[in-house]
């Protein structure tokens, strides 16, 4: 069962760590990088460093997921990555600007549907690391 | 099908209210700015982005600035402070009335004496003019239909949007800072 439920969590973060990164690398970066500057946290040449390289980042961790090498660190990776994600828009959100979320390319207005998925694929990473390390984790062996 | 929509909105907005352009009608890229005077935001863009647009891409014919004031309906004054901008527009004084009610939102927007700032930065005798245009009915009629327009069909998320239109497509965008638009809007104007 544990097997069934690593292998579902894992290729849909996968799936949707790719679909990410193909709505990004479809278009400029510059798109992008309009998308990280309206969040107003990071100086412009953070913020164009971050566009260039963030979606391949999101390629490679979903690669990684799919292929289902060493799934308990890249889990870990999603977790951390998504709670980022996750703890950045909030904290925009609480601060009343309104903004596109950028997640999946341009023009998704931020709101509370956006931040309850992304809560719920923080969520998803975690419990797929959790289980993925218990999974993972060599069982004693008794002498007696 | 988010360009013929774009021009869909942008012809009915175009016919309800009068519209403040900016910069040559054969530039490159034609921007739309849909903004609120009384939105923090929309103060932060216009000072801190738009000036400074206008000042190098739009003087220099490189883009068309298209602006769509609206109302959103947590402003109490955005209605009125727009209706000025609007009698105004048809002075010939936009740009005078908006970088004003722009500068000193955090004043009105407290107290909703728009007409007492407006008149610091116009003759006694235009005054006069604009006050008779901005009572007109038919001018916040406009900035309603614009405002239902612009939230209904174009869906603007919130103040403060942009759209950018470069070809045959559109980008829609937010808060933005310089910079970061600058080098998108050269990236454009080196790809013609």
């Amino acid at each position: 069962m544990r097997g069934r439920i690593i292998l579902v969590l894992r290729l849909v973060l996968g799936a949707i760590f790719l679909y990410a990164a193909y709505t990004k690398l479809r278009e400029s970066y510059l798109l992008f990088a309009m998308s990280i500057d309206a969040y107003q946290i990071l100086p412009p040449n953070a913020v164009l460093g971050v566009a260039r390289t963030l979606p391949w980042v999101e390629l490679a961790v979903g690669g990684w997921l799919l292929i289902g090498y060493r799934i308990a660190p890249a889990a870990v990776t999603a977790t951390a990555i998504l709670g980022a994600f996750f703890a950045i828009m909030a904290f925009t959100y609480g601060r009343g600007v309104a903004i596109d979320c950028g997640c999946f390319g341009l023009g998704e207005a931020m709101s509370w549907k956006t931040l309850l998925r992304d809560g719920s694929m923080v969520a998803a990473a975690a419990v797929l690391a959790w289980l993925s390390w218990k999974h993972a984790a060599p069982r004693r062996v008794s002498i007696r | 099908m988010t360009t013929l929509l774009a021009l869909i909105t942008a012809a009915a907005l175009a016919a309800e209210v009068p519209v403040h352009t900016m910069g040559s009608a054969s530039a490159p890229i034609t921007i739309e700015l849909f903004t609120d005077f009384q939105c923090p935001g929309c103060k932060g863009l216009h000072e801190s982005t738009i000036r400074e647009l206008r000042r190098t891409y739009v003087n220099a014919g490189k883009v068309r600035l298209v602006y769509r004031d609206i109302h959103l309906p947590m402003h109490k004054y955005a209605r009125l402070a727009a209706c000025y901008a609007c009698a105004a527009e048809k002075l010939g004084m936009y740009d005078t009335v908006a970088d004003k009610l722009f500068e000193t939102q955090s004043t009105w927007d407290q107290t909703g004496k728009v007409d007492e700032i407006v008149a610091s930065v116009v003759s006694p005798s235009q005054m006069m003019k604009l006050r008779a245009i901005a009572a007109d009915p038919s001018i916040g009629q406009g900035i309603d239909a614009a405002t239902k327009s612009a939230l209904e069909q174009a869906r603007i998320p919130g103040t403060p949007t942009m759209i950018i239109h470069h070809g045959d497509k559109t980008d829609r965008i937010g808060q933005v800072s310089m910079p970061i638009l600058s080098k998108y809007l050269d990236s454009l104007l080196a790809a013609k």
